[in-house]
């Protein structure tokens, strides 16, 4: 059948019309348009529902002091991608000197390091505001760990002299930029008020740009930056709460990096799915994964209950369920942290290894022949909750009825920390890695939960023994000392058992391949970066 | 015509004020502790009183009450207990994003939803009725987050031709289309099965009136009957329940905008609640509140547009 065609206004308008619609649709549905990469650009998928605050001495969550640690810096730094004494080096500070007791350390600045935005000159002032601030400000989260500090004198505009109370041979570390040690631009405090939460001012390779609420935070290079001009013109942290979103965006080049789940599994599934083949990193220090049990609680008051727990626990159970990112381990503190004790070192009778038939005997011996029921409260976030099933499963096995109440990770925090709930609770923490860090948050008198002062002591634990070899410890300037006092204070923990170590957890990144972080990362070896984020300097690039 | 309006305005505002009032109270009574959120594991008993005393926490709730209604009055919608942000920025930062997505899923519910429900009710029985019903059927079984995940393997990981998260440049219509795709077709295709099902419904009901017969007795043809008589008096039970829709659009756009890692509204409260952000829950509800009671007002004046009988004295 022919079909003529009428060239008349109507249809032609028709023609253009659906034309014009097809362009569009095309241009809409163009895939080169979605992800063309910006030269200069890095994305980064965070793990965060949104940005929480970026006043680097409030700020605890990770989708935070991932920006953080591009904006700030402290007196000293430790070298990109290693995390130890022997790695600290001088940053806004070109030098230091330490007394002889211990008790005061002087910083010479460095001069004509820029504030961000135009706020003048880093100066003595500036430092002294910081410390200050971060030991007496009601908001900052890290006052005890800069409570020793007794006075900041500054003889002039680029010297600055901190008094201890008590000796500390090792407190150039909390100066490093981790947990409080930034410095905050005393002007912008002062101009922006609560505000500066929001709009921080630092002194880093990138600067606050903008924030786009649930969206992301972008940061732009520092042009004054005085290790020189950063490669990257702008980094741009996304918020990317949904871990299949996440991992899409990173699978399709969206973001550059990601952080992955603690899933063996998920991890391959990524690698396997991606075009270029991307590096998986592990982020360290290890985060300790520990269960506390109350003494509050009968029967975890009686010793036998809890040398049981300790049998029942299979290490070998949760690194079938995490894969490379678990290292098992059977001392109170990971093996990376200095004055961790070695496996070696642990006498034969204190190695509390997996063996249900002696936990099974202790539970009969403590009058628990039959097995016996707890209760207790767990996050339902992916790695406690995991962690909180593996040992339900391990407990039932030898006669323990454990009943997980499951609650969202803020109540289940509430209920720890405020309620004092739960009997066996799962605790994962990363610190400064040295063995103090741990000790004093969860296992000195102080820290018991139930004191005023109490931080993380879920076991309500106190040993005077223990406190006074922690004291030694502390005090001692020669590190084979404080490594001797620290592992006697894990012998004693070890010998009274209020919490079970089960090993560590690292942190999975995930990057592209032309990703270049500017610093040397060994493959398969773990990098050490304390904000569970690559630490991105002046010589990162894409 | 305009009394009415007024009137429905000081219901409206009554309404916020008694919604908000009974959260106010319940929220601080049944969320978690904000100070807790903030300092999280690193909180000491010690900390957090002081933490409580800085954000005015420590006060009896009443006097809380009264400064933040004071606060509203001059138009403060207070600042975020978390980053210290104004709720009214950030409300205002998200919004248009919400309001594209809820857009397009009502437009492609509609667009798609009346005239399918339309052909499926006159063409009863028929396999193209069935094939229309097993499909909305199939359409409001499936959770938004499953449908979300289902476009992203056939579009993102299949055909790579859109991104999955964000919400694209709000100043580039281009990249925020690119960004609306996906969410907007998950939306817009649920939409769709509650529409179509719903004017299937509707008219099938007309149909059976009496005056649909008299009108086929006087020998009207059938087109003259569907579009005059069927369509027009069938569009304001379609208007009403696409109105009430809207509301439940924006509660379903929570779990898009989650799933496609969107900023919106939805997620801002979300996220507020789960950080115990008394304030952004707080301002995120008198937004809810108020949109409730815009699309009440605007569904009602409608009706008057569709049906010149309806009269509001």
């Amino acid at each position: 059948m022919n079909r003529s065609w009428n060239f008349n206004r109507r249809s032609v308008l028709k023609g253009l019309g659906t034309s014009g619609a097809l362009v569009a649709f095309a241009n809409v549905m163009n895939p080169t348009l979605a992800f063309a990469r910006q030269s200069g650009v890095l994305h980064v998928g965070l793990d965060g529902r949104d940005m929480g605050t970026l006043h680097p001495h409030v700020a605890t969550a990770a989708q935070d002091t991932a920006v953080i640690s591009s904006i700030f810096n402290g007196l000293v730094r430790y070298v990109p991608g290693k995390v130890s004494v022997e790695a600290i080096e001088p940053d806004l500070a070109e030098s230091w000197t330490v007394s002889g007791d211990f008790k005061q350390y002087s910083f010479k600045l460095r001069h004509g390091v820029r504030w961000h935005k135009g706020y003048g000159e880093c100066t003595s002032e500036d430092v002294k505001f910081s410390l200050l601030n971060v030991r007496d400000s009601v908001q900052s989260t890290f006052r005890p760990i800069f409570s020793n500090i007794e006075r900041i004198d500054t003889p002039d505009k680029y010297e600055v002299v901190i008094a201890l109370k008590t000796p500390d041979p090792v407190f150039i570390a909390v100066l490093s930029g981790w947990q409080g040690g930034y410095v905050i631009c005393k002007k912008a405090v002062e101009a922006l008020g609560d505000t500066y939460k929001n709009q921080p001012v630092g002194t880093g390779p990138f600067q606050f740009e903008e924030f786009r609420p649930k969206e992301r935070v972008s940061l732009i290079a520092n042009p004054d930056f005085y290790r020189g001009t950063p490669k990257l013109k702008r980094i741009i942290y996304s918020y990317i709460p949904d871990q299949t979103a996440r991992r899409y965006a990173f699978v399709q080049q969206e973001v550059d990096i990601i952080k992955g789940a603690a899933n063996e599994d998920w991890l391959s599934e990524v690698i396997n799915a991606s075009k270029d083949k991307p590096l998986v990193d592990l982020l360290g220090p290890g985060r300790n994964v520990v269960i506390h049990m109350k003494r509050s609680v009968p029967p975890l008051d009686n010793l036998k209950i809890r040398l049981a727990i300790a049998h029942a626990i299979n290490r070998e159970d949760y690194q079938r369920f995490f894969g490379r990112v678990f290292e098992p381990n059977f001392g109170p503190i990971p093996l990376e942290y200095f004055g961790a004790i070695e496996p070696n070192e642990i006498p034969q009778n204190l190695l509390y290894k997996h063996d249900p038939d002696r936990a099974r005997q202790l539970l009969a011996e403590a009058g628990f022949k039959d097995g016996l029921k707890l209760e207790t409260v767990v996050s339902e976030r992916g790695d406690y909750l995991g962690l909180a099933q593996i040992g339900k499963q391990q407990l039932s096995k030898v006669g323990i009825d454990l009943k997980l109440n499951v609650l969202d990770n803020a109540s289940w925090v509430a209920a720890i920390i405020k309620e004092k709930k739960g009997s066996l609770v799962w605790s994962t923490a990363a610190r400064y890695p040295s063995a103090e860090t741990l000790i004093r948050e969860f296992w000195i008198c102080a820290a018991d939960v139930t004191k005023p002062t109490g931080v993380q002591g879920f076991a309500e634990y106190c040993n005077a023994k223990l406190d006074t070899a922690y004291q030694t410890a502390i005090a001692a300037a020669d590190p084979k000392e404080r490594s001797k006092y620290f592992k006697q204070v894990q012998t004693i923990l070890l010998e009274d058992m209020p919490s079970v170590t089960l090993g560590s957890l690292a942190t999975p990144v995930l990057r592209q391949s032309y990703v270049d972080l500017g610093y040397q990362v060994k493959e398969g070896t773990k990098v050490l970066s304390l904000p569970y984020m690559y630490y991105f300097t002046e010589k990162t690039n894409v | 015509m305009s009394r009415v309006i007024v009137t429905r305005i000081v219901f409206m505002l009554a309404a916020i004020f008694v919604v908000l009032t009974a959260l106010f109270f319940g929220i601080r009574l049944g969320v978690g502790d904000p100070t807790i959120a903030i300092q999280g594991t690193y909180a000491t008993a010690e900390s957090l009183q002081a933490l409580r005393e800085a954000l005015g926490l420590d006060k009896p709730l009443w006097e809380q009450y009264l400064i933040y209604m004071a606060g509203l009055l001059r138009g403060d919608f207070g600042v975020s207990l978390q980053n210290g942000q104004p709720v009214l920025t950030q409300i205002l930062a998200v919004v248009p994003y919400t309001f594209d997505l809820t857009i397009i899923g009502l437009l492609i519910g509609v667009v798609l939803g009346v005239p399918l429900g339309f052909v499926a009710a006159v063409r009863r029985n028929s396999k193209l009725d069935h094939v229309i019903r097993v499909m909305t059927l199939s359409g409001v079984s499936v959770p938004p987050f499953i449908m979300g995940y289902f476009l992203i393997i056939i579009f993102v990981i299949g055909l790579g031709l859109f991104p999955v998260a964000g919400g694209g440049e709000l100043g580039e219509p281009l990249s925020r289309m690119r960004y609306l795709f996906l969410p907007g077709l998950s939306l817009g295709l649920i939409m769709t099965s509650y529409v179509t099902r719903l004017a299937r419904t509707t008219v099938l009901e007309i149909l059976s009136k009496d005056f649909i017969r008299t009108a086929k007795a006087k020998g009207l043809d059938q087109r003259t009957i569907l579009v005059r008589h069927v369509l027009r008096l069938s569009l304001v039970t379609i208007v009403t329940l696409v109105g009430l829709y809207a509301t439940i659009t924006i509660g379903s756009s929570v779990v898009i905008e989650t799933v496609f890692s969107r900023p919106g509204v939805g997620r801002l409260i979300v996220g507020a609640v789960a950080q115990s952000d008394y304030m952004v829950v707080q301002g995120t509800i008198i937004f809810y509140a108020a949109f409730v009671g815009i699309v009440n007002l605007l569904v009602d004046l409608t009706y008057t547009i569709i049906d010149p009988r309806i009269r509001y004295e």
